[in-house]
């Protein structure tokens, strides 16, 4: 009966699962024809012979490689101000500070205060976070104008608040033993964690921020497709002038840079851990 | 000793060098960008920053936008359900030969084959690399309008979009979820004469079951977020609505649609770690 | 020094201390021994302020300490220093700072900050001298979790020296030492306390090296005082009724301490459980 019952809800999951998946296949308005027939692989041969050859001169190259490492540069100061953002939301919205956690009984506070600048660091990361850093840069684009200025708030704000839920859940780990020691020796509450909590946390929260910067580099070259400046402006304005052949050579320079990263902040990482 | 001293704590301070030389960077980044927080904090951004929040509220709640707002939520989610799906046949296709443990390193491979045939397991593992690589690194938005004028404009490319995109990303999640297996089952399938495959179908996949169902209902997540804003460069969703609106200064549909995209981010978080707690 | 008039503490049903009476002059070195779970641990906790009676009152230096809260309370737990049973130093941090950190009792927030970043020379002497009395001179600038269990007991004892206390408390120091290197940390630890003529007491499983190293040992059985004596009068029947029936003792005590959730030892040993349970599910490498 039991296997019986477990085997049955297994199918209408399965079952389930199915449904929902042709759904989304119909609601996304699938048409693999319209990939795999004639005239797609007509258009993409024509389009792919647009590519070449890529355009290589030097005036273009400069231009490109400045776009290049502005998106490099919005991307460090954006993670910068997330890290800004993120660390007073984290360390608030963790339970050790708000709710003494990690302390002592006799100081053991979970005042009323205490618990609503708990909620209130939680909720503004939730917020934060839950709308992607390119639909905040769209709206600081509207109010501060182009240029880097609204990439660098977007990722202020949408990093900030996943940095904050990272920080604090790495700040939560750590071993509360040690902490207590200090307590009992006399130390207060910020002294304690900055002593005892911060040195077992900084370095895993340091590689994640090396990974969100990693994240911001992809997305800092997609906000130039919204007026952020950088390389995704100039792949934004190649494309609008149907100029494939400056596409490619964007687009592998975007590839490389980001690799590039990628190689550094694992490096960075390793050492840290 | 006091030398030695000086030596031994050269240990501690690699971290002030890399405190030090991370600040180098963002304030080398800051000068290279003329930034000036004056800019940021002036009269007139506070003023427009005021006037823009002013209008976001009360968010227009009429039946016309409200029906826009499902329909994009449909579609933003359908876009990103059959990405993640898409995303996942791409990645198990490339699994496997993106894996260190099945083609290059490892007591699996050593001393089981001819050079020849060695050459090639290495030729087709970083080839494998090189196709996942590239599927990852051209970001989704590049992968967006090359669909976009494959097939033409709305949901269908962004789903395509996503899925290749995604598909890079899982083929080096899964190969990574792999390689960080038990080697010694694995070890002792092979010594019993199990091919590359079946070490594969029974030894692997078995074992990484469950992290290559939480990376995937992982990716879900950040899937969601990618299809919201795919619609900028046009295919549909949410994203071409929120996109539309602000060109439109249509303050009021556009904290409709804002109300929308944390509403479905958060849902699919919530129901991600539900199927996750279920399945694990 | 300290005065435990009916000193009593309970976790939840579990009684930890039932009723403890126990007064030590300034300078005095008093081993405390007993079965596990006889409430040593829990004297320790109570002694240091990091929990307070149920019952029973405690007096620190004539300082009634029943409602001794906020500022008071620190600077009366900066005057106990405690080497705990699992040294419980700071793993990430070097050395000279897990020492320096004894005295964060006394400093304030801002001073606190400035000595993490950049610890003056004066401090670093004082730390390096009181390093070469536990013979650690040499892993001053070490991380301590690159450090062996004898060298972190070490940097314990250190940080707990440096605190410059009036009062030492060490539980189980050599719970887990050979003899030899156990005679070697109690030789420390003695040698500390007549050097600077702080009372010391000592938390002991084996009643041979309480009564080499101290002169007066207290019995402790279920949370009640069975002795408190000169350590030349402990004779060998006190010790046997002491001891008698502890592996039965041994396995309610592991039941009981199930019950007790609040104990910080068992909030170690949980989150250890989970640490263990828990898979890497957060792939931070996409």
């Amino acid at each position: 009966m039991q296997v019986g019952d477990r085997a049955s809800s297994r199918y209408i999951a399965v079952a389930a699962g199915l449904a929902i998946l042709v759904a989304a296949f119909v609601g996304s308005e699938f048409r693999p024809g319209a990939l795999f027939g004639a005239a797609a692989g007509e258009r993409a041969g024509e389009f792919l012979k647009s590519w070449w050859p890529p355009r290589v001169d030097s005036l273009f190259l400069t231009r490109i490689a400045k776009g290049a490492i502005d998106t490099v540069a919005i991307a460090a100061v954006g993670t910068f101000c997330a890290v800004l953002v993120g660390l007073p939301l984290g360390i608030l919205g963790s339970r050790i500070v708000s709710q003494g956690a990690l302390f002592a009984e006799g100081e053991a506070r979970s005042h009323r205060a205490w618990r609503a600048v708990y909620f209130g660091a939680r909720g503004i990361g939730a917020f934060f976070r839950s709308i992607p850093e390119l639909i905040w840069a769209i709206v600081f684009v509207r109010i501060l104008g182009l240029g880097p200025a609204p990439a660098i708030t977007a990722f202020a704000i949408a990093y900030g608040g996943m940095l904050g839920k990272v920080y604090s859940e790495q700040l939560e780990e750590a071993r509360p033993a040690p902490v207590a020691a200090l307590e009992a020796a006399g130390a207060a509450r910020l002294p304690a964690f900055l002593w005892g909590v911060f040195p077992q946390v900084a370095g895993r929260m340091a590689s994640y921020t090396a990974y969100r910067f990693e994240c911001a580099v992809r997305a800092s070259a997609l906000m130039g497709f919204v007026g952020a400046g950088g390389l995704g402006f100039a792949i934004e304005i190649s494309v609008q002038d149907y100029l494939w052949n400056e596409v490619v050579t964007e687009v592998a320079l975007l590839v490389l840079v980001v690799m590039a990263i990628e190689t550094i902040s694992d490096a960075v990482r390793s050492w840290i851990e | 000793m006091r030398r030695d001293a000086a030596v031994e704590r050269q240990g501690a301070s690699i971290e002030w060098i890399l405190a030090v030389a991370a600040a180098a960077v963002v304030v080398a980044c800051a000068v290279w960008l003329r930034l000036r927080p004056g800019d940021l904090f002036n009269a007139q951004t506070i003023d427009s920053a005021r006037s823009v929040v002013d209008r976001l509220w009360p968010p227009r709640l009429d039946l016309a936008i409200l029906g826009k707002a499902g329909k994009g939520i449909l579609e933003t989610l359908s876009i990103s359900i059959a990405g993640t799906f898409i995303g996942a046949l791409i990645g198990l296709l490339l699994m496997p030969f993106c894996s260190q443990t099945l083609f290059v390193l490892g007591s699996l491979v050593e001393g089981e084959e001819g050079r020849a045939s060695r050459g090639l397991s290495w030729a087709i593992h970083f080839g494998a690399r090189l196709i996942a690589n590239v599927l990852r690194t051209v970001p989704y938005f590049v992968w967006a309008i090359l669909f976009w004028f494959m097939v033409g404009l709305g949901p269908f490319p962004g789903a395509l979009a996503i899925g290749v995109h995604t598909g890079g990303v899982f083929a080096r999640l899964y190969s990574t979820a792999l390689d960080h297996l038990d080697p010694r089952p694995l070890e002792a399938l092979r010594a019993a004469g199990a091919g590359r495959s079946s070490v594969l179908l029974y030894g692997m996949l078995p074992a990484a079951r469950s992290a290559l169902t939480a990376y995937t209902l992982y990716r879900w997540e950040v899937n969601i977020r990618e299809s919201a804003v795919l619609g900028i460069v046009g295919a549909g969703g949410l994203g071409f609505h929120i996109s539309y609106s602000i060109g439109m200064f249509d303050w009021g549909s556009l904290a409709t649609y804002l109300i929308a995209v944390i509403g479905l981010v958060l849902a699919v978080d919530a129901a991600s770690a539900r199927i996750r707690r279920a399945l694990l | 020094m300290i005065r435990l008039d009916g000193a009593g503490r309970s976790f939840g049903r579990s009684i930890a201390l039932a009723r403890v009476d126990l007064a030590v002059r300034s300078g005095e070195r008093v081993a405390l021994v007993g079965p596990s779970g006889a409430g040593k641990t829990t004297l320790f906790r109570v002694l240091n302020l990091s929990i307070r009676l149920d019952r029973g009152s405690y007096a620190l230096d004539g300082l009634a300490t029943a409602g001794v809260r906020g500022r008071p309370l620190r600077a009366a737990r900066s005057r106990v220093a405690t080497i705990h049973q699992h040294h419980d130093v700071v793993g990430r941090l070097s050395v000279l700072k897990n020492i320096l950190a004894g005295r964060l009792g006394r400093w304030n927030g801002a001073r606190a900050a400035r000595i993490f970043l950049a610890p003056p020379e004066s401090l670093i002497e004082e730390a390096r001298a009181v390093a070469d009395r536990v013979g650690l001179r040499q892993k001053l600038f070490q991380r301590t979790d690159r450090l062996s269990g004898g060298e972190r007991q070490r940097v314990a004892i250190a940080r707990a020296i440096f605190q410059d206390a009036r009062l030492i408390l060490a539980d189980e120091p050599v719970a887990s030492l050979d003899p030899s290197r156990a005679e070697e940390i109690l030789s420390l630890l003695v040698a500390s306390s007549k050097q600077d003529g702080r009372t010391l007491i000592v938390s002991i499983h084996q009643p041979a090296l309480a009564k080499r190293w101290f002169e007066r040992v207290v019995g402790l059985k279920e949370g009640l005082v069975a002795f408190d004596l000169p350590a030349r009068e402990v004779g060998d029947e006190r010790l046997s009724i002491l001891f008698a029936g502890v592996e039965d003792r041994d396995v309610r005590d592991v039941r009981d301490a199930r019950d007790v959730r609040n104990t910080r030892d068992l909030r170690d040993l949980e989150e250890h459980e989970q640490k263990i349970a828990r898979p890497a599910c957060r792939p931070t490498d996409v």
